[in-house]
């Protein structure tokens, strides 16, 4: 028997975690492949999302899932797979993501003693708002909590204030107005309760919360290439369901958020819907051509010399912009 | 992967560590070493680093050292013997006298302090100045200040809420709210249970004195305001929303350096001193959170989670039964363990189960602390029996074991009551948020 | 050691009188300085660790001595030198530990993921060092308890023991 020690999700996202746990407990069956699976969610062992690359690259764990946003402490590189304002929707974003995987793939495998098995979305990074708001344009002097650095150089471009704080003092935060703003998905901001202190929802993806599973190599290498195939085919279905659960559950949370039809699964709410116009997502691209893809190419840059080269090569060509 | 005989070993193992005197977070940090040893060898230590560094430079946890800095200039910045003079003012005329005055000092300081230790050795060294030239039952006197004193890890700000907060994920607005008002009635049922002591054997009180001039009482009644405008500001600040609870607790440091100044008490002396009590009961709470938390960590990743709630739910316990059954084993166990190591010992293995169970998370809280609050005075281990000892010097601990009785019936009394009503705790946070 | 109380406590200080000015600043003229909780818990990780040295020579790291105040002399000054040889141990095991994560983020240039970008090798050197004076001052008071044996077993066994009640009550009112 392989023994796999494997974290996943924070538990909150519960039609996330119950996907991976049916898939964990399923997958010696599927791959026939004897092995002893130890799947714990994160948040059961408090461990920081940051530091799970650190983790799978010393085999405390075999496989971790980690969202890319924050293990880009460790490697600015690894955020240019979903920088802020470049994928608009998710079919740019799939095609960014396929561009960038075999880099993705070297990249970790060097630093992180890693592989990617599955990459996939959370969903769409969008506005909860508890001010009146019509378009970006009123963002101008509004307080919104930012989480990266990306983040707060869009809020600042937009005239707005980034403000920095955990994501657990975000709605006590938004309902005592010590941020006018926040952004996360659709479907964590209605489990968090957030429309409940906020008003207005603006549905404009700034970026997509990138996730990916990733298998320390060591233990990769352990297995048979007919064991590695098989594992790659349940990992790459895996993955599909990740996909569909973001374009399906994100729909039904927006819906449930803003009172719309076609709300499932998730609670219901009245907020007001403000959609997006052409001319916010412009601006969103004019702010991250000027300011976020700049910021970001020097310091990748500074510990990785050929990043913007790379970038360039693989997801500008994707998305038809390019780096200097 | 544990079975709950493994899990229950594990437990007993750490406990004998404790009880041969090796320090409480070396105890809990060995207990997590064996296990990951055991069960999956070296590799899983590897994340130990990355794990001390997330929880150590947490920003919740900046909370702890500015509360503690918070009540340690507040000890040292004389307002102690003016808020007590203030209060007997009014209270002294309660059948029982001056023994109110214990409490309400007790408690008034507590809505400052965020330790109930520190809130005996205070309240304790003013009071039994007091009584030394007065005819009151001594251990009766005593026992109101052990027992006064404990409020202060329930009424906000409490450094044992904080860390449940940051064990558990649970936010520290919600628990500091919820342990308002069965702060007060606690208080209540104090008074309560003394007016009635009182009014059954009135030998043991001095009779009411006279209340001083009304002038007077309403000139000193400014000496109650420091510490009000400090908890109005703090708690204010936290939920008027100007502030998370982190950097109210620094409005509140702000707030205390301002009046030790105005009271002419700071100094580099005072404020030195201040410092390195800070620091240091903050880095004696930081050794313990660290050591708590990989503890977790190793639990979490060993399955005693799901194999507590496979437990209970093959015993078929109700939450209530479950409860019932959590009094009875804080219970003793509070007869000989150091409260915050009792918490942070059994959080682990008994918060998933009460997670299992659908019981409020912020309502296990405040009942902790109040499990923790009896542990307290629960002989023959209790911090502020001895720490009420230590402040009068002579005569014998059996004194204050025989006076703080009916105050652990008023504290059972309680559990009780938030047993049966848990909107007492619920009410106020639910208002609030 | 006492100097370490000192400095960790003007840091704490300092860091509410910045958190106090952040807040003004928000709500007044909309301004935030960003990165003041994450300069806190540089603070507390700083500070704690280095306090944890202090706390242990002048032994006000928690310990349950219902069991042990009632053993002979000899079984005290022996358990109490058990203590503190393990608490120097655990303290070496956290400063190795802490070690390898500031390699680490030496090895990969760690920046922090937040506004501020801190290098996070900045940080980090000062918390390994605080728990390296932590193995040492553990270390340290072990041996203080086995100097005091030649005073006798008594004299050992109160090297170490834990701080009596009147002990923390001065400590209380100082
Ligand atoms: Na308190
Ligand atoms: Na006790």
């Amino acid at each position: 028997e392989t023994e796999i020690r494997a974290t996943g999700l924070v538990s909150t996202h519960k039609f996330h975690t119950a996907l991976e746990q049916e898939f964990y407990a399923s997958l010696p069956e599927k791959t026939g492949i004897p092995l002893a699976i130890n799947f714990n969610p994160l948040d059961v062992m408090g461990v920081d999302m940051q530091d799970t690359l650190r983790m799978v690259r010393t085999g405390a764990f075999d496989i971790v899932q980690s969202t890319v946003g924050a293990a880009a402490r460790d490697d600015a590189f690894l955020e240019g797979i979903d920088l802020i304002g470049v994928s608009t929707d998710m079919d740019q974003l799939a095609d960014v993501i396929e561009a960038f995987r075999p880099e993705l793939e070297k990249r970790v495998a060097e630093k992180f003693n890693a592989k990617p098995l599955a990459v996939w979305p959370y969903g769409p990074q969008v506005f909860y708002c508890n001010a009146e708001i019509a378009s970006l344009d009123d963002f101008e002097g509004l307080k919104v909590r930012s989480y990266t650095a990306s983040m707060s150089t869009l809020l600042e471009a937009l005239g707005a204030s980034p403000v920095t704080m955990s994501f657990k003092e975000v709605y006590p935060a938004l309902q005592r107005g010590v941020v006018d703003c926040a952004i996360t998905s659709p479907t964590s901001g209605n489990t968090g309760n957030w429309p409940e202190v906020t008003t207005h929802f603006l549905p404009l993806g700034i970026s997509w919360s990138v996730n990916a599973h990733f298998i320390n190599l060591d233990k990769w290498n352990s297995f048979s290439d007919e064991e590695k195939a098989k594992l790659e085919t349940e990992f790459a279905s895996f993955e599909q369901a990740f996909w569909d659960l973001a374009r399906e559950n994100n729909g039904w949370a927006t819906a449930c958020n803003t009172g719309g039809e076609g709300c499932e699964n998730y609670t219901p709410f009245n907020m007001v819907l403000v959609e997006p116009s052409a001319e916010d997502q412009a601006k969103v691209t004019a702010a991250t051509m000027e300011k976020v893809l700049p910021g970001w190419a020097e310091s990748c840059d500074a510990g990785f010399a050929d990043c913007s080269k790379i970038w360039n090569a693989t997801v500008g060509a994707a998305r038809g912009i390019s780096l200097n | 992967m544990i079975d709950v005989t493994g899990a229950t070993i594990g437990f007993v193992i750490m406990l004998g560590l404790m009880f041969i005197g090796l320090h409480v977070g070396i105890a809990m940090l060995a207990t997590g070493i064996l296990g990951a040893l055991v069960y999956f060898g070296p590799p899983v230590l590897m994340s130990f680093g990355t794990n001390l560094w997330a929880t150590m430079n947490d920003f919740l946890l900046t909370t702890i050292p500015l509360f503690v800095l918070l009540g340690e200039i507040l000890l040292r910045a004389g307002i102690t013997r003016n808020m007590y003079d203030s209060l007997s003012d009014w209270l002294s005329r309660l059948p029982g006298g001056l023994l109110h005055t214990n409490i309400g000092a007790c408690a008034m300081f507590s809505a400052v302090s965020g330790s109930s230790v520190a809130t005996a050795a205070t309240i304790g060294t003013v009071a039994l100045d007091e009584f030394k030239r007065r005819a009151y039952h001594e251990p009766l006197v005593l026992g109101t200040i052990a027992a006064g004193a404990t409020l202060g890890i329930l009424i906000p700000p409490s450094v044992n809420l904080i860390i449940y907060g940051a064990l558990t994920n649970t936010s520290i607005g919600q628990l500091f709210a919820a342990g308002i008002l069965p702060g007060l009635m606690l208080t209540a049922l104090f008074m309560l249970i003394i007016a009635l002591i009182v009014l059954l054997r009135p030998s043991l009180a001095e009779p009411v004195q006279p209340p001083a001039s009304r002038a007077d009482r309403l000139r000193r009644l400014r000496h109650l305001l420091p510490p009000l405008a400090i908890f109005v500001v703090v708690m204010g600040a936290i939920y008027g929303g100007w502030a998370t609870p982190t950097e109210a607790a620094a409005i509140g440091v702000v707030m205390a350096f301002g009046l030790a100044w105005s009271n002419k008490a700071l100094s580099f002396v005072m404020l030195h001193a201040a410092f390195i009590a800070t620091i240091k009961t903050s880095a004696m709470l930081l050794f313990i959170i660290t050591a708590a938390f990989f503890l977790n960590f190793i639990v979490g990743l060993l399955g005693v989670p799901q194999a507590m709630s496979r437990v209970v739910t093959n015993l078929g316990l109700s939450a209530t039964e479950m409860i019932l059954i959590l009094v009875l084993f804080y219970l003793v166990m509070g007869c000989f363990l150091e409260t915050l190591s009792m918490m942070v010992g059994t959080i682990p293995v008994v918060m998933p189960v009460i997670l299992h169970l659908g019981i409020d998370p912020v309502w296990f809280g405040i009942f902790l602390v109040i499990m923790m609050e009896l542990a307290l005075i629960t002989p023959p281990v209790g911090m502020n029996l001895y720490v009420v000892q230590g402040v009068r010097g002579r005569g014998e601990l059996a004194d204050v074991y025989r006076g703080i009785l009916p105050f652990v019936f008023a504290m059972l009394v309680m559990i009780g009551l938030i047993i049966i009503w848990p909107q007492i705790v619920l009410v106020v946070p639910e208002w609030l948020y | 050691m006492r100097l370490i109380g000192i400095l960790g406590g003007y840091a704490c200080l300092g860091l509410s009188f910045l958190i106090v000015f952040e807040i003004l600043a928000r709500k007044l003229f909309n301004f935030s300085l960003q990165g003041v909780d994450e300069i806190g818990g540089y603070v507390v990780a700083v500070a704690g660790t280095f306090g944890m040295a202090l706390a242990a020579v002048e032994r006000a790291h928690t310990r349950i001595d219902v069991l042990l105040l009632r053993l002979p002399f000899k079984m005290q000054a022996a358990l109490n030198l058990l203590a503190y040889v393990a608490l120097g141990l655990g303290a070496a095991f956290m400063a190795y530990m802490s070690w390898q994560t500031l390699s680490e983020s030496l090895l990969f240039n760690s920046v922090s993921s937040s506004p501020l970008q801190t290098p996070l090798w900045i940080p980090q050197s000062l918390w390994v060092a605080g728990l390296v004076v932590f193995a040492i001052a553990a270390l340290w008071s072990a041996c203080r308890g086995v100097f005091a044996l030649r005073n006798g077993l008594e004299a050992a066994s109160r090297a170490l023991a834990p701080p009596s009640i009147a002990e923390e009550i001065e400590e209380a009112r100082k």
